[in-house]
């Protein structure tokens, strides 16, 4: 129950209506097939063994991705490099929540995920954590709506998660990245790349 | 036939009402949620997000919500409420305790839970019974 092996889960996508803001959970090693979503331990297998002490300044990646949006304007997605590498080292998953057509609204669906995520932040193995809710979009319409759109979704999460489910607001920080750090940078338009991500990103001070 | 229904029916009723009775996960939270207040939000505050800190008017303001769901978000967030503060409760009862049984046992990364958890016949009766209101067995 307590164990901190690494899980790999990945279950199968939901869809939910035509353009859902659908999210596809992906372990970062070793996926398998699942039916169900993540549970809780797979959520905490996922997210413990943080070896380093990463510095993961917010604010300067929300910059960051900002800037290189207005100097790469007109560039093509395709192959576009990641603006946040450092997340890639981190232990992470890739979570799975329904949101309403081009809004930040959770749908109800995705409840039980969220309480699932909570769970897993309170599980005493990640107590002494802080973690980073990630939002990222494909490429389809333009990267400075896209920015704010998974900024507010990643918002959306954090504000649950603290609010809803009370897990203390110093451990779980928010960002969007956009389409600025794409899964699939072959099919920057891929459904794959709309995500969200749970980065563990220190130890609670 | 229909009395069968009627008790699957009584069942699933009573399995759902004695689990809000214990503290809960927020996983069986949330899910009571979706089920009981989902198409309510999908129709009548489809615009507000669950963690605005607005669900709650929106949906116990509203005439047309049902009984059920005005009913259950406030049970939930009660025991969503209990359960955080059993986890911080845990601490603090548990202390004397976790010193006595698992002094020498690092904190941190659940091995001073498990420590306890393995050390069940030593632990106190309100050590006890606060790792299950935690939700931590």
């Amino acid at each position: 129950m307590f164990s901190n092996s690494k899980i790999p889960t990945v279950t199968s996508r939901v869809a939910f209506g035509a353009f859902a803001g659908a999210l596809v959970i992906a372990a970062s090693i070793c996926p398998l097939r699942a039916q169900n979503a993540l549970t809780t331990d797979a959520l905490v297998g996922g997210l413990v063994g943080l070896e380093t002490t990463p510095n993961v300044d917010v604010a300067a990646l929300r910059q960051r991705a900002l800037e290189r949006i207005k100097r790469t304007e007109g560039q093509s997605a395709v192959n576009r490099p990641p603006i946040a590498e450092m997340l890639y080292n981190l232990p992470q998953l890739t979570v799975e929540i329904n949101f309403n057509l081009n809004s930040a609204i959770i749908n109800p669906t995705s409840y039980p995920t969220l309480g699932r995520i909570a769970d897993a932040l309170y599980h005493p193995t990640l107590s002494g954590y802080r973690v980073l809710v990630v939002g990222h979009t494909d490429a389809t319409g333009k990267r400075e709506y896209n920015l704010a759109l998974s900024e507010k979704r990643a918002a959306a999460i954090h504000d649950a998660l603290v609010t809803t489910f009370r897990v203390p607001p110093q451990r779980v920080l928010s960002v969007g990245l956009g389409e600025e750090q794409l899964q699939d940078r072959d099919h920057p338009d891929a459904a794959v790349n709309r995500r969200v991500q749970i980065v563990t990103i220190g130890k609670v001070q | 036939m229909r009395l069968f229904r009627w008790l699957t029916i009584f069942a699933l009723l009573s399995a759902t009402s004695s689990a809000v009775a214990q503290t809960m996960s927020f996983e069986q939270a949330a899910t009571i949620l979706l089920n009981s207040c989902g198409k309510d939000i999908d129709k009548y505050c489809r615009n507000v997000n669950v963690g605005s800190g607005q669900m709650r008017n929106c949906l116990l303001q509203n005439s047309s919500v049902s009984a059920a769901c005005k009913t259950d978000w406030s049970r939930v967030a009660l025991a969503v409420q209990q359960r955080a503060q059993a986890r911080v409760a845990v601490l603090k009862i548990c202390d004397a305790d976790a010193r006595r049984l698992c002094g020498s046992v690092e904190k941190g990364d659940g091995q001073l839970l498990d420590c306890m958890l393995a050390a069940k016949q030593g632990v106190g009766a309100k050590c006890n019974q606060a790792i299950t209101d935690a939700g931590y067995r």
